[in-house]
């Protein structure tokens, strides 16, 4: 292997084992974590710190959702005393499940408790988990890999980002819990920067978003870099992965996006500092225009959260249905133009305070952004067309993908469209519609594409039967949670209601219920990874068959990827024409005659 | 406790009468299907409504459709073509430009009729006709200020969930326009059955309109003998701790009930005119008047009582004997700049009623305050049972008159 690298000294010692060997004492493992510039090992510290972040997230939405099965109300009870006879009226407090555990004395505390609690939930799960979620762990670690790299370009960067990230997120989580940030994830003004609750809380935050935002920031402008300069000798821009393409186009949102966020933090800061009317109506500032930067930066965000979902489904019904995917140019030019029309339509975030016309060229632009997406679920079935489906838990997730986010893209429809966006603007159905393309899209996505790499990652199986289960149980937990949202949206349920009135209450115990399925799906999960790692079976280099250059080297990679540079002289969804690499070809046939492309 | 004002002639022409409505009126209710009223509950005939549900529900049968052929394939083609050992997928070609410009082109072509189709019902929900009744709504944590087209607000309130909300009175049949603005953050006035909605923002107004059809049918009959249809508003731009709370019940009655609706005086001692204004603003949300605990100080034994702030000197007895109208001036005060004098142990989250509450109505909650205090000169205890939180000026009758009418089978 070339030896053009710094840190390979101990090449050609001995067998150099995988990246995950135990290096010297245990002592100088940890330190081999901690100061490492390894592209794979660093995606696993994401993997692991991303997964915690999805864990907080996830309580705080368990406990939003449990306080939601009942409305709170109070009730007057007549009670006479049996010895005195003498009637007293006792107002008893009800429906709170965080004034039943102690969380909060009253009901108007426990507004505030389930209004910290939302917050908390939105701010980790965009900003720390789905936001990083994909390009960071499974991109960091296989991007490299696919590229046929040793590393990803800037190394040392890299791990950088890594510590600010992890910065970033526990600055955001100690503001939230200690400075009572009970804004929601946006973070309006003026609600955010006015009252006597901590007027900094908001600037603080904002300036942990952008902590967060730079370290996108600089493992996006890493990734650009990777693609441009460090691919295999064969590989053209057309021969990449299309997981790669994903990562590409989100990259460049997040180079180009996440400034503004550091703008509107700016501004907010001459504000508190200078007392600038700039957004506070107080001092002649305008709160609409707050909305514009935020949505500016967080718009576009939003495609940097699915474009890389996009990429993983890309990888896994291609490979699991041994098919060539259909419409690569497509696919590939679908992501750039997503990419190119999100940063247009922040307006449509704000059809209810702006005026008319501002509103139609947004409405407009806006449904610029279905087609692209059409094109990809197009895409997407044909591929199963004539394929040789396996039905594994990758394919559970692609599928589950597909139906998720076919059904979250099609109601988007009604919320483009002026006239009925009117009623579901900032109602439960815009809740059901961003979770089924935010979670449905990047979560279910990050889940099977976790699964679909998990043997090249750690070396081990996970159990299959045990991995459909926990993927069946998300599948059904996730849509009894929140296909009954779309009814209370169009019904007349406001969102980011602590209480509501009697009528809705079905609907909301109905989606109380399936957020307890999927909390079982996402702990058979764990379970099944964590028995894996302790005593999975030893996963073989190729187990899916895949001819990307990641399934080329050993499970899990040596520290160096490869042990020799590799040859590109394939497509990646060249499966009628050429055997995947360590593999039994009787496993894998190929077919008589392949098809001109 | 409404008087029964006399409608003046000239007014009261064009007063629809009830049997008339009654014959001719026939909801269109009726015509929704099972599924549209699964959706949406209650139906309006208000034509901006109508159009937008028909367009939802044109969405929706075209989102059923392209839903069930893709996933009819997926999973199809995922039974048909599993995959068995030894056997290679069959060969199949990995694209085809003229079926991808063709289903490319098509769902377009629905994109630009839905945009031209939800433009038009959007115009027509927020441009009001010219002679539509103007209704002032300002946004306040955490209540709504309805001020009518004669000047005069609403005076009765009913109690959903926990909190006291107002009852805003709508003629049936006319165009109501409501002009909104916000005291402090932004809040968002929904009325769900009228599928509509606007933010209220400071410093500047926005506007909707709607037009309820005319009375009869399954309406409910009032005790006075009119008839009269429930809706909810909402708040549905978040605004922090009874965001939740915040709703008015808009009720639609005969146009010359209406006129004699907004007349609305309030009767009764001086101290009892101030508890009603104090409920109808939504003062009990965050101050009880029992001593309870609440968001904001408890209102009894407050007039003449020593108090000490967190932003400013303590107010001691002596201070209190020697300045006779140094209390009212606390009061007022704290009512007009609530941020000039925090009590110790609480933070400031109140809205300045300045512009709101007039000097008269500052005026009778004064008196309010001296009538809860046992040194305010008017104090009586008073009898258990009667908690004045809930004893409004016009109570319904029992749990389910607070439910709008129109969503009841």
């Amino acid at each position: 292997m070339s030896s053009n690298h710094d840190h390979d000294h101990d090449d050609g010692h001995h067998d150099e084992g995988s990246y995950l060997t135990p290096r010297g004492t245990l002592f100088e493992t940890v330190l081999s974590w901690v100061y490492t510039i390894d592209h794979k090992k660093i995606g696993v510290m994401y993997l692991t710190a991303v997964l915690t972040m999805f864990f907080l997230g996830g309580v705080s939405a368990l406990a939003v959702r449990l306080e939601l099965l009942e409305p709170n109300r109070i009730d007057s009870v007549l009670t006479i005393d049996p010895t005195t006879g003498a009637e007293s009226i006792e107002t008893i407090e009800k429906g709170s499940f965080f004034k039943s555990i102690g969380l909060a004395d009253n009901l108007a505390e426990a507004n505030i408790v389930y209004n910290r609690a939302f917050t908390l939930h939105g701010a980790i799960m965009v900003f720390m988990v789905i936001v990083p979620g994909i390009p960071a762990t499974l991109g960091n670690f296989m991007l490299p890999l696919m590229l046929g790299a040793k590393d990803v370009a800037f190394p040392r960067l890299n791990l950088l980002s890594w510590y600010i990230y992890v910065f970033g997120s526990l600055l955001a989580i100690l503001v939230i819990l200690y400075m009572g940030v009970e804004t929601g994830w946006t973070f309006y003004t003026p609600y955010s920067t006015t009252g006597d609750i901590s007027q900094w809380r908001t600037t603080v935050m904002v300036a942990s978003v952008f902590v967060i935002g730079f370290s996108s920031i600089l493992t996006g402008l890493n990734f650009i870099v990777t693609v441009h300069k460090l691919r295999a000798p064969g590989m053209g821009w057309f021969d990449m992965p299309l997981f790669i393409w994903a990562i590409y186009a989100t990259s460049i949102i997040q180079v180009l996006a996440t400034p503004v966020i550091g703008i509107t933090l700016l501004l907010l800061m001459f504000e508190r500092i200078f007392h600038i009317g700039i957004f506070d109506p107080g001092m002649g500032g305008d709160p609409v225009l707050y909305q514009h930067f935020f949505w500016f930066y967080s718009h576009p965000v939003v495609y940097v959260m699915i474009l890389p979902a996009f990429g993983v489904i890309n990888e896994l019904i291609p490979v699991h249905a041994r098919k060539h995917i259909f419409g690569y140019n497509a696919m590939a030019f679908a992501s750039l133009g997503i990419a190119a029309v999100s940063f247009m339509v922040w307006g449509h975030h704000m059809f209810a305070s702006m005026g008319e016309i501002a509103a139609a060229v947004f409405s407009a632009l806006t449904f610029l952004v279905a087609i692209p997406t059409a094109v990809k679920i197009f895409n997407w079935v044909a591929t199963l067309y004539k394929g040789s489906i396996a039905f594994n838990t990758p394919m559970l997730y692609a599928l589950s993908f597909i139906f998720i986010f076919l059904i979250g893209g099609l109601t988007g429809l009604p919320l483009a469209t002026l006239a009925t966006d009117l009623h579901l603007h900032d109602s439960y159905f815009i809740v059901a519609h961003f979770h089924y393309v935010m979670m449905g899209g990047t979560i279910i996505a990050l889940t099977g594409g976790l699964h679909h790499w998990w043997p090249k990652m750690f070396g081990r199986m996970y159990n299959e039967p045990v991995g459909l289960l926990g993927g069946s149980f998300v599948f059904i937990g996730f849509n009894v949670t929140f296909f009954t949202q779309f009814f209370l949206g169009t019904q007349g349920m406001p969102r980011r209601y602590a209480s509501y009135v009697d009528e809705f209450q079905t609907l909301h115990i109905i989606s109380t219920v399936g957020s307890w399925l999927l909390l079982i799906g996402f702990l058979i999960h764990l379970f099944n990874f964590l028995f894996s790692l302790v005593a999975g079976p030893k996963a073989p280099p190729n187990p899916w068959g895949g001819l990307s250059l990641e399934w080329e080297t050993e499970s899990p990679p040596t520290a160096h990827n490869f042990h020799h540079e590799p040859l590109v002289t394939h497509g990646p969804y060249d499966f009628d024409r050429v055997l995947p690499p360590h593999c039994d070809p009787e496993d894998f046939p190929l077919p008589d005659k392949p098809l001109d492309h | 406790m409404t008087p029964q004002a006399p409608i003046p002639a000239a007014i009261a022409e064009p007063v629809s009468t009830l049997t008339e409505g009654l014959v001719a009126f026939e909801p269109a209710v009726n015509d929704a299907g099972w599924l549209q009223r699964l959706f949406f509950r209650a139906n309006t005939v208000w034509e901006p409504a109508v159009d937008s549900d028909f367009l939802f529900m044109a969405i929706w049968w075209f989102s059923v459709f392209w839903f069930v052929v893709l996933i009819g394939l997926s999973i199809f083609w995922t039974i048909r073509y599993r995959r068995r050992p030894g056997v290679p997928a069959p060969v199949s070609p990995s694209h085809n430009t003229k079926l991808e410009i063709a289903w490319t082109v098509i769902p377009s072509l629905f994109l630009i009729y839905l945009f031209f189709a939800g433009f038009e019902p959007y115009l027509q929900k927020l441009v009001a006709p010219k002679d539509a009744l103007e209704f002032q709504v300002s946004g306040q944590k955490w209540s709504w200020n309805v001020v009518y087209p004669n000047g005069r607000k609403p005076t009765e309130v009913v109690r959903i969930g926990t909190q006291d909300i107002k009852v805003v009175y709508v003629p049936a049949d006319r165009p109501t326009k409501f002009r909104l603005t916000s005291s402090d953050v932004i809040h968002a006035w929904w009325i769900p059955d009228f599928r509509t909605k606007i933010d209220c923002i400071p410093n500047r107004y926005t506007s909707i309109w709607i037009e309820p059809e005319p009375l009869g049918g399954k309406d409910y009959t009032h005790e006075e003998g009119y008839l009269y249809r429930e809706h909810w508003v909402f708040c549905a731009e978040y605004c922090g701790q009874d965001h939740s709370e915040m709703a008015a019940l808009i009720r639609v009655v005969p146009y010359d009930v209406w006129l004699t609706k907004i007349q609305g005086k309030l009767e009764g001692e001086p101290w009892e005119i101030g508890r009603q204004i104090a409920q109808i603003n939504g003062c009990f949300g965050c101050h009880s008047v029992d001593g309870a605990a609440s968001t904001g100080p408890t209102w009894l034994n407050t007039y003449g009582y020593p108090r000490e702030f967190s932003n400013a000197p303590a107010m001691t007895q002596a201070d209190i004997d020697g300045d006779a109208v140094l209390m009212d001036n606390y009061i007022r005060e704290s009512i007009y700049v609530p941020s000039a004098k925090v009590r110790q142990g609480f933070t400031n989250g109140m809205t300045p009623y300045a512009g709101v509450l007039s000097e008269e109505e500052v005026s009778s909650i004064t008196a309010y305050f001296k009538h809860l205090s046992d040194r305010g000169g008017s104090f009586e205890p008073e009898p258990p049972g009667d908690d004045p939180e809930t004893d409004t000026n016009e109570q319904p009758a029992d749990e389910a008159d607070a439910q709008p009418a129109s969503q009841q089978p």
